[in-house]
């Protein structure tokens, strides 16, 4: 029987530890959000970076740059995530770029801006709002979950 | 009583760190592949000022829109997919995907002389992309509503609730 204090694991560590079905379950939800809404932004980074031009925040050395990487970021990030490849790495880029994404909106809701979100590319028609916040918290809040949980599969 | 099963790892410190670096690198390969195949290429600066140019319509502000429309100055034109259970009175529904066919309806109502007011969900490509079909077809007086219907009703504009036909009341737009 393995020593628990040998290996590490700190008191308390069943909170760490989430049923297999649960971890299957925020893998696909969340990795899957973000691999979905990569694929249009991937085919159109101009409509993209059209979109993050609404937000009035990039500069203009950033603008292009950012527009390229974060669609490929999403797809990656979310593509490990379903694979449970990297797990804990692509729970803390999906975590850091929901909080880049709802900071955004909260600076667009801040500043009255009426704009689309841009999340699932040029043809999404969801205005920033609440309800845009609302649902990257529960996506963030999935991320931490797999970010902190102990990995049942060997991770790549 | 503490589990055995395999798998038991303490948190390697680190881990997630290399783990995401790798993730990123992989990002930047694959962005960077798809920037350098893609053609035309994005240019690597962006002119921000073209962002601003680049619908060649008019922007009018919700409240310039709501006075245009209480001076009888415009017809509305919603360019937003389905049947929105809220629209601006006397509005003409133009989805993005269903045009020809909304055109279709609504030709005879409309004159390409009419000074429209395009409006959507505040995706201005998209109601960009409307206004330059309907430049097309013969109409050359469009204005484009910054931002959707939630900024019109800030600015005082009236809401027609579950308008399921077009042009109810005589619309606010017409002469």
């Amino acid at each position: 029987m393995t020593d628990p204090a040998a290996v590490g694991v700190a008191a308390g560590s069943r909170f760490r530890t989430i049923p297999d079905w649960m971890d299957l379950l925020l893998r696909f939800l969340v990795g899957g959000t973000f691999v979905y809404a990569s694929f249009d932004k991937i085919l159109d980074p101009a409509g993209f970076a059209q979109s993050i031009a609404h937000y009035r925040l990039a500069p203009a050395w950033l603008l292009h740059p950012m527009a390229m990487l974060m669609p490929w970021l999403e797809f990656v990030a979310g593509g490990a995530m379903i694979l449970g490849l990297a797990r804990r790495g692509a729970a803390w880029l999906v975590i850091l770029m929901l909080a880049m994404f709802m900071a955004a909106i909260g600076s667009a809701m801040a500043r009255g801006l009426d704009i689309s979100c841009g999340c699932f590319g040029t043809e999404d028609a969801h205005t920033v709002g609440l309800s845009l916040l609302l649902r990257d918290l529960a996506l963030l809040a999935g991320a931490a979950v797999l970010a902190a949980a102990r990995a049942t599969r060997r991770s790549f | 009583m503490a589990e055995s099963a395999p798998g038991i790892q303490p948190f390697a410190r680190g881990r997630p760190l290399r783990e995401a670096s790798l993730l990123l690198a992989l990002s930047l390969v694959a962005a960077g592949l798809s920037w350098a195949v893609r053609t035309p290429r994005l240019p690597l600066r962006a002119d921000l000022a073209a962002y601003e140019l680049d619908l060649g319509f008019p922007l009018v502000s919700a409240a310039e829109a709501v006075a245009l429309f209480l001076d009888n100055a415009c017809v509305p034109v919603d360019v937003r997919a389905g049947a929105p259970a809220r629209r601006i009175p006397g509005s003409f529904a133009l989805g993005q995907e269903t045009f020809d066919d909304d055109l279709r309806e609504v030709f005879d109502f409309l004159s390409p002389a009419d000074p429209l007011l395009v409006y959507g969900d505040g995706n201005l490509l998209v109601t960009a992309a409307v206004a330059g079909r309907l430049r097309e077809r013969g109409f050359t007086d469009i204005h484009l509503l910054q931002g959707s219907l939630d900024g019109w009703e800030q600015a005082g504009g009236e809401i027609q609730a579950d308008a399921g036909s077009q042009a109810e009341d005589g619309g606010g737009g017409h002469d």
